[in-house]
């Protein structure tokens, strides 16, 4: 039976992933290593709590009614969430195609992964981090080569509208003419959503 | 005060979603004024009342051969929302790292979850140990799993546990019984706080051979 380690489920977050009213599954497991993290509980992999898809099933079912009035839904992130492919494959026979399954990711995984979920993803947010391969690196210790080879392949295998490309300013990493070169590039590629933010470290 | 704030503000939003589907589908929902004093997430056990409520109207309505209108209703109200919320100052928006923070960020998950004592291999002991498979689901060859929810409050108590989906033949009574003899649980957190948290849980029956 496929289970995973999830170590997070947050409820009604109304604006904050995706659109309508969302529940945040967060799974562990990440192929990355970014030094301001936000969850950086997702790099234990013994931390969490083991799942199959039918036991998260029964549980975020109580935001049914919430999920079909707004066209929300599970929004998994993390942690990498396209790590656990099985699992979100199976989550969706589950809850059928009502509800919105969006995916928080940094495409850090192999092409034949992405082409897996696609079928079942209805949005894509996507940490692109910096598109410059030197900075992309120092901030998260690997290349970012497969991430642009994902993300082109998306680009041309679907509407770009269910795409979304954060880009954030990353202190001591990137400038703000590095975010501005990322958006241009990006936006060449086909990207028609961006979200560009700011991290503030205190 | 800003995840209060939050809160009531995501219970306002559901609270007119809820309006908007009873309204559509002609179910008399009364919403009294909220007087809940904990800590506001957004939802209460009184919230959560009145969406089963729906449900059960909904599902009366469907079986009498009306269509239950709800799929898309509320995109409008939470397309406003947004616009509110993108109102505010940039401060609040923007994704601050290495402090506990207080307002919900981008996929940040900010809550620890509650424990069994000892972890979850002790918990399916505990079950393992407790569960008396009953003689009317042996005789009549009965296995699947009982997957129950409950509460674990801030001080770790469980409470109000009750069967989502069951299997009958007594399990489903068993299931709850042994979930209430549960000791005290580590509770689960919210930014280093004590909150109330649902869990769900299933629970294995199966013959051995």
């Amino acid at each position: 039976m496929t289970t995973a380690k999830i170590f997070g489920i947050g409820r009604h977050r109304l604006t904050v992933d995706g659109e309508g009213v969302t529940t945040l599954v967060a799974f562990t497991g990440c192929p990355l290593r970014c030094k301001y993290c936000l969850n950086k509980q997702s790099w234990e992999l013994e931390r969490g709590r083991l799942y199959t898809p039918e036991l998260l099933f029964e549980e975020v079912k109580i935001d049914q009614l919430y999920f079909l009035a707004t066209h929300g839904g599970i929004t998994f992130g993390g942690g990498e969430p396209l790590l656990q492919l099985p699992f979100i494959q199976a989550f969706s026979d589950l809850c059928g195609r009502q509800w919105q399954i969006v995916v928080e990711t940094s495409l850090h995984v192999p092409l034949a992964t992405v082409q897996a979920i696609d079928p079942i993803v209805d949005g894509y947010i996507i940490d692109i981090k910096d598109m410059n391969p030197e900075i992309y690196e120092a901030y998260t210790g690997k290349a970012n080569n497969i991430v642009l080879e994902n993300l082109q392949w998306l680009l041309q295998n679907g509407d770009p509208n269910r795409i979304k490309v954060r880009i954030p300013h990353i202190p001591d990493f990137n400038s703000d003419d590095d975010v501005e070169r990322s958006k241009e590039q990006l936006a060449a590629m086909g990207v028609e959503n961006f979200d560009i933010f700011q991290y503030i470290i205190r | 005060m800003i995840i209060m704030a939050r809160g009531k503000q995501t219970c306002k939003i559901l609270k007119e979603i809820r309006k908007q589907i009873a309204a559509e589908n002609d179910i008399k929902l009364v919403i009294e004024e909220c007087t809940y004093q904990g800590d506001c997430l957004g939802t209460c056990p009184k919230c959560e009342a009145e969406v089963r409520y729906l449900e059960r109207e909904l599902e009366k309505r469907q079986r009498m051969g009306k269509a239950a209108m709800v799929a898309g209703l509320s995109v409008g109200l939470l397309a406003s929302s947004q616009v509110a919320l993108a109102q505010q100052p940039d401060s609040l928006r923007m994704d601050t790292i290495e402090e506990v923070v207080e307002q919900e960020l981008f996929g940040m998950i900010p809550e620890t979850m509650p424990s069994f004592r000892g972890g979850e291999q002790k918990l399916f002991e505990f079950i393992g140990k407790n569960v008396v498979y009953p003689q009317e689901a042996i005789d009549a060859g009965i296995e699947g799993k009982v997957f129950v929810e409950f509460y674990i409050e801030k001080d770790g108590t469980v409470c109000d546990a009750k069967v989502l989906r069951g299997i009958g033949y007594g399990c489903d009574e068993e299931a709850l019984r042994v979930i209430g003899l549960m000791p005290k649980w580590s509770p689960g957190k919210q930014r280093g706080k004590a909150v109330r948290v649902r869990y769900t849980l299933p629970v294995n029956f199966k013959l051995s051979k």
